[in-house]
């Protein structure tokens, strides 16, 4: 995944490897004076907390009102317009940080896209934004299997072919005698052409042939001064017969269409202008075409050269050539190469250009044009917004007020950030407090960004308040957690700054937090935990760089490592089996990490790693290191398996069953047979299949492979069994695997006493795993339905302090409100969650809330967004469909 | 052992089922008003006996139908000789009108495709021959009537592979269950011929959704398969929505002389909507004039007899009749069903929400001991044995949840209806007591309201499977 705001590279900063601490000072750009100091003064306060950037996305106050919005109109609207509305889709899931949505959207407007334009423009970015997923193509070829999703268009054929009505037929007999021939001169040589056939070239070649000019009576006419060669004129003269253009150069069809335009031969230029399109070889060739055709207004040929730039993004935005004709571009030559699609075009190119360098002139120029070509409202919106935040980076203030200023007064409220920071940067920081407390008041209920802008212009308690409220409101934003922890830790309590920042990290796994409590650990001396924290970090980004990107985080993980004790190879599987038993996620990521530095069997470790990844929720990364360990695979088998979970992982279930079968052929493993099982078990709802999972899991657990995998398998074997209802023989595989400390096998082995009607040992169970495991959310959710209602709440309540994305405590709380007829503080409750995460059951249970109470426009807003989250949930479908049958 | 073929050995029959087990025990000990009031009675027949008077009064109106005479003048021998597979033409386009009729003429029928049959059990076997090699597969959504196993398996050799649909959303069919079907029957190496839907459902008793039925026809588009909806029980739909058949559909997608609607069969009969089962009335419509020809062809092993064409050939093309018939027939239906409905409810079960057929699906999850099959078929013996009703359990339908019956409610009279609520809650009183759930079927019903109307904790509690970590 990239990142959007690309850290500078400063210049690589020398640091002393033997005072940790000094490290800190790299912040305040002390460093060359102080290294040598010995005084540690007050090193905590060195640590400090970036402000958050202003995100450059939209961001309405009530998402769900507008996606409800967005699929009213989907519903409605022609469907031209359909894959504009699709790009809103996205900017909005964009705002809310879906990955996998916004991508949704972006396919759904390359789908519905109605024109070339359209299909080019989505297209391009689509294969943009699957870059590096090119692995994915090539394995399910090697399975037979071909996707050309999004491969350059021929774009000719989307244009009819010109029918200019010619002129010939109607006038011709009115006509006096006049010679059947007619000799064109160039200089001296003389090109005879049919009259009548040239006269049908257009209609002024008519009125000069037929017409009142005196060329009508001449049988030679002098074309010497009309800038034509006469190896051109030929090719008029042949295509003025055979009606097509066969085996002519290029450059003589740049003249050719030249003299086309200017003596208006439509079906000629036309001609021109499909083959010059058919010509075009290579990035270089699109640069030197594309000016020509805006030129000369040659609409097939200039989208053409538009595909070559878009298609080769991000290096063509690199050309200073590209950049300069796409910025330059007046208003008639943006609808000869792109169509009616002008603003898809420059959302996607911004986009790509701050992917890039959001500083950049060549963004600030793309921007501009976004603005330029917005349509409505909610285009403008974005258009202003994220031209303000580019402004404000590039420091151009004047310019970025203007900018937030517009957007804000068209309703886009997060823009208000921008003006306060603008404020606040001119020295009127009241004013600046005041800008969000009038927001706060004015909306309801508000949000937690507001209340996190607006602690950064107040002090002391009020600030604490304020970031306290941001938590509240929406416990994802990462930046009041950083705040508290290192106040917390300027003041000496090192103890409540580790859990403050523990507290966020327990279910966000966020760079910054991370970098927080690596620094937090270097000043209590605890070297071994800083660096479990920072080879966290650079598992999850190699390149990451510390403090606001001033060092490489390799380098400083190099530095820590002289200070703690080295383990050996042997040392280092029993600290993963240890940290892995513990259900310690992040610790197995280190260990692993530290192994990966050695070079033995790296295959193995990367696909540890991404089994890891997938466990902390990060499936991106998850899947960069299936695919470092397909590279690193020390034999075809194994490669074969890497191979199988990639496909897998990216809906290719029958390929991934035939790599693993594959991988089997050549020699029989315990991953291979763990794949086939899993991907079995999981694909298919036949009971008749478990028998088949079961024998797999049993061949694969005689094959070898350690504790920790064993664990695992016999897990999964137990879960087989309970789905079947062999409760004992799943309780033998649940307490094997406990046996071999793969310690989830508690929450297994819970299920079986539930299902003997033994819900207090079922609750004991979980009661062990919640005080082994160091992640315990997910365990306190599932012991909360081993208990009554009480402790179930407090289980509940539990989760939500340990994992507030979580949304089945939400759920649950607000049911038991419904059933004691408490609607609004039901609805209250769900609207919280929704508030910070757009979720399909949380949306579905407040659209069910709603129309029990009779609430239909609510009811079917939520339906609405619900089904823009997931477009093919079935219950939802018929929930919506009840409501809307509803509707007056 | 004698001589005999495999089929006749073996028990590919599926005859040996509890659906059919339950029949036997009844006919050992039938419910009688007078001669036998303590027998079985027979709740897993769905025969449709609601209506009979409408047509003895017709028939008694209209001597010649059933006098072989035409007016007034006898045509014995002409009947007597007629043998002719094709049909009696005017009987074809009576019943083609009929079936019009029912779909509220917004589709034709051109007698010309439409093949006779011995009744839909022949129809359905008919189509099996034509369209599948022994050894190929049909799709079939779960619960299914249990006598396709012998209909479309027995005598043909194709395979039925259950298309997986689950009570969470009222046993619709979904895409996703659509392909895992498919892909379990290529894992199985067993060739996809097409999907057989009944429609409206035996024994769900619901019609099929447009939005089913439009995936169901882009699926056989996608897969290049066939797809035969059995349509037997179209003129029992009752609710308030009319039936849609894939006719419609077609209709809808502009498909209807495209090559897919070559691959669509429609299955009808007229021993459910005129409850008329021992007329062996049925027929097979396709598009395909190969599957039309060789269908009519194989007709001749199971024909229907030439009076019975006359007779019917004359009620059906008596528009009055016809018209008023339907009306009346889904009207006693729906009072019928509201009546077990209601009676089910008082004994604290409830069933699924139905709009057609002869029968309810009725939900005795909470009867069962453990949630197993084998509770299920406990449950069940304990019906026919000691409640003395004979209904249908869901296993025999194929249902893959146990605790689902399916109890007609068409073949018996209203007085036999309420005896057979009665027994049932007086058992479910009795089992009620001794689990101390509730202490009287009031209460019961009080819970479960609550429970389906308003425990939304009870239905957030309902978890999906989460998958297992690697």
């Amino acid at each position: 995944m990239r990142t959007f705001y690309p850290s500078d590279s400063c210049k690589e900063s020398q640091l002393d490897s033997l005072n940790p601490q000094s490290w800190l000072q790299v912040e305040r750009g002390k460093l060359s004076s102080s290294a040598s100091s010995s005084a540690p003064l007050c090193r905590e306060s060195f640590i400090k907390v970036p402000e958050p950037q202003i995100l450059p996305h939209y961001k309405p106050l009530d998402y769900v009102e507008v996606l409800a919005q967005i699929h009213e109109e989907l519903d409605t609207c022609p469907l031209q317009e359909r894959s504009i509305l699709y790009l809103l889709q996205y900017q909005v899931f964009r705002g809310l940080g879906e990955t996998k949505l916004r991508r949704r959207s972006l396919q759904s407007a390359w789908q519905e896209a109605t024109t070339v334009h359209e299909k080019v423009v989505f297209g391009s970015w689509l294969r943009y934004e699957k870059q590096g997923e090119e692995v994915i193509t090539d394995l399910l070829s090697s399975c037979g299997k071909y996707s050309e999703e999004f491969v350059p268009l021929d774009i000719a054929s989307y244009f009819p072919a010109t029918t200019a009505s010619s002129p010939e037929a109607a006038s011709v007999k009115t006509n006096r005698s006049v010679s059947k021939n007619v000799v064109f001169k160039i200089g001296e040589e003389k090109i005879a052409c049919q009259r009548r056939k040239i006269a049908s070239l257009s209609a002024p070649f008519h009125a000069m042939l037929y017409g009142n000019f005196t060329e009508s009576l001449l049988d030679e006419i002098d074309m010497s001064e009309n800038h034509v060669s006469s190896s051109a004129m030929r090719v008029v003269r042949d295509f003025s017969v055979v009606g097509v253009l066969i085996g002519v150069s290029k450059n003589l069809l740049l003249e050719v269409l030249v003299f086309a335009n200017k003596f208006c031969c439509e079906r000629l230029k036309d001609a021109c202008d499909r083959e010059l399109a058919s010509l075009i070889s290579s990035m270089e060739c699109a640069i030197e075409l594309m000016d020509f055709a805006l030129e000369e207004n040659s609409p097939i040929l200039a989208s053409s050269c538009l595909q070559v730039f878009l298609y080769e993004m991000p290096d063509s935005l690199n050309d200073e050539r590209v950049v300069e004709v796409l910025t330059r571009v007046n208003r008639s030559q943006v609808s000869t190469m792109a169509g009616k699609a002008p603003f898809s075009l420059y959302s996607c190119l911004s986009e790509v250009s701050m992917c890039i360098d959001p500083r950049s002139d060549r963004t600030l120029g793309f921007l501009e044009k976004l603005v330029d070509f917005a349509e409505n409202d909610r285009q403008q919106v974005l258009g202003f917004h994220r031209l303000g935040c580019m402004r404000l980076l590039r420091k151009e203030y004047r310019e970025a007020e203007e900018a937030f200023e517009t957007a804000f007064n068209l309703g886009h409220v997060y823009s208000a950030t921008g003006l306060a920071r603008l404020g606040y940067i001119q020295g009127h920081r009241l004013w600046a407090y005041e800008k969000l407390s009038s927001v706060i008041s004015s909306v309801s209920p508000p949000l937690g960004w507001m209340y996190q802008e607006r602690s950064f212009y107040c002090e002391g308690d009020k600030k604490l308040e304020d970031l306290e409220k941001a938590t509240e409101l929406d416990p994802t934003l990462t930046y009041p957690y950083m705040y508290r922890a290192v106040t917390r830790m300027s003041k000496q309590n090192a103890k409540a700054a580790l859990e403050e920042i523990n507290r966020i990290l327990g279910f966000k796994l966020a760079l910054e937090c991370l970098e927080i409590r690596f620094c937090l650990y270097l000043g209590m001396d605890d070297y071994e935990a800083a660096l479990r924290d920072i080879q966290a970090a650079l598992t999850l980004c190699p390149d990451y760089r510390m403090f606001d990107g001033k060092v490489a985080g390799r380098q400083l993980q190099t530095l820590v490592y002289e200070h703690v004790e080295n383990w050996t190879t042997a040392d280092c599987w029993m600290q993963l089996y240890e940290k892995w038993s513990n259900v310690d996620d992040i610790g197995s990521l280190s260990v692993i990490y530290q192994m990966l530095e050695s070079d033995a069997c790296k295959g193995v470790l990367y696909f540890r790693q991404s089994l890891l990844l997938l466990r902390l929720n990060c499936p991106e990364a998850a899947m960069r290191s299936l695919q470092l360990a397909r590279e690193h695979a020390s034999s075809d088998h194994e490669r074969l398996v890497y191979e199988g979970w990639i496909l897998y992982d990216t809906g290719h279930c029958e390929e991934g069953l035939q790599k693993a079968k594959e991988s089997i052929g050549i020699k029989r493993s315990f991953e291979a047979y763990f794949l086939q099982a899993y991907a079995l078990a999981e694909s298919s709802l036949d009971p008749s299949s478990s028998s088949t999972v079961v024998s797999l899991l049993e061949d694969a657990l005689k094959c070898p492979s350690d504790r920790l995998r064993k664990g695992q398998a016999l897990n999964n074997l137990g879960s087989v069994y309970v789905d079947c209802e062999k409760l004992d023989l799943a309780a033998d595989c649940y307490i094997n695997a406990l046996k071999v400390r793969h310690t989830r096998a508690h929450q297994g082995l819970a299920r079986v006493h539930f299902l003997r009607n033994d819900k207090a040992a079922a609750y004991e169970e979980m009661t062990r795993l919640i005080e082994k495991a160091q992640n315990n959310a997910s365990a306190y959710e599932k012991r909360s339905e081993y208990c009554d209602r009480e402790l179930a709440k407090s289980d509940l309540e539990m989760v939500t302090r340990l994992d507030p994305l979580r949304v089945y405590p939400y759920r649950y709380r607000a049911a038991v409100l419904m059933d004691s007829r408490k609607e609004r503080e039901a609805i209250t409750e769900l609207s919280r969650a929704i508030a910070f995460k757009a979720d399909l059951h949380l949306l579905h249970l407040r659209a069910a809330f709603h129309e029990h109470i009779g609430d239909v426009t609510s009811a079917l807003r939520d339906c609405r967004a619900a089904l823009s989250v997931d477009p093919n949930h079935q219950e939802m479908l018929e929930l919506h469909s009840r409501v809307n049958s509803h509707e007056p | 052992m004698k001589q005999l073929s495999r089929k006749v050995t073996s028990n590919a029959h599926g005859q040996d089922s509890s659906y059919f087990l339950g029949w036997e025990e009844y006919e050992k000990n039938p419910y009688d008003e007078i001669k036998n009031p303590n027998g079985i009675i027979q709740m897993g027949l769905a025969e449709n006996q609601l209506c009979f008077d409408l047509i003895e009064t017709w028939l008694a109106k209209n001597p010649d139908a059933a006098g072989l005479k035409k007016d007034g003048q006898s045509i014995f021998k002409e009947l007597a000789l007629f043998q002719d597979y094709h049909g009696l033409p005017e009987f074809k386009k009576a019943l083609a009108e009929f079936m019009e009729e029912i779909r509220g003429n917004r589709v034709t029928f051109d007698p010309s495709k439409i093949v006779l049959a011995a009744g839909s059990t022949s129809a359905n076997e008919t189509l099996m021959f034509c369209l599948a090699e022994p050894g190929d597969a049909f799709l079939l959504p779960t619960p299914y009537y249990p006598g396709f196993d012998r209909d479309l398996k027995w005598r043909t050799g194709a395979e039925i592979v259950p298309i997986h649909c689950s009570s969470s959303n009222g046993f619709q069919i979904t895409e996703s269950a659509l392909q895992q079907a498919y892909q379990q029957a290529q894992k199985l190496d067993l060739k996809v011929k097409g999907v057989l839907v009944t429609n409206p459902s035996n024994p769900l008793g619901t019609m099929l959704t447009r939005r089913e039925l439009n995936l169901l026809v882009d699926f056989i588009t996608s897969k290049n398969i066939h797809l035969i909806s059995d349509e037997i029980y179209s003129g029992t739909v009752f609710g308030f929505e009319q039936f849609v058949s894939v006719m419609d559909v077609l209709k809808d997608k502009n498909l209807e002389n495209s090559e897919v609607s070559k691959r669509v069969h429609i299955v009808y009969s007229l021993s459910k909507d005129l409850g008329l089962p021992g007329f062996r009335v049925g027929a097979i419509y396709s598009n395909d004039e190969m599957v039309v020809s060789a269908a009519t062809k194989m007709s001749s092993f199971g024909l229907v007899s030439s009076q019975t064409q006359y007779l019917l050939s004359a009620l059906l093309s008596d528009k009055k009749f016809t018209s008023t018939y339907l009306d009346e027939n889904q009207k006693r239906l729906k009072i019928r069903q509201k009546k077990l409905v209601s009676g089910l409810e008082a004994a604290g079960i409830t069933c699924l929400k139905s709009n057609a057929g002869l029968f309810c699906w009725v939900d005795m999850r909470h009867l069962l001991d453990t949630n197993t099959f084998e509770a299920e078929l406990e449950l069940w013996k304990k019906i026919v044995y000691d409640v003395k009703l004979n209904i249908s359990p869901g296993s025999s339908c194929h249902c893959t949840e146990p605790g689902w019956f399916r109890v007609c409610f068409a073949n018996m009279s209203e007085d036999t209806l309420d005896l057979a609520m009665k027994r049932l809650k007086e058992y479910v009183e009795s089992t009620d007591s001794r689990r101390v759930i509730s202490k009287s079927s009031h209460d019961r019903i009080k819970s479960l309201r609550k429970r389906t109307v308003s425990n939304w904790v009870f239905r957030v509690s309902w978890t999906d499977r989460v998958p297992d970590e690697r």
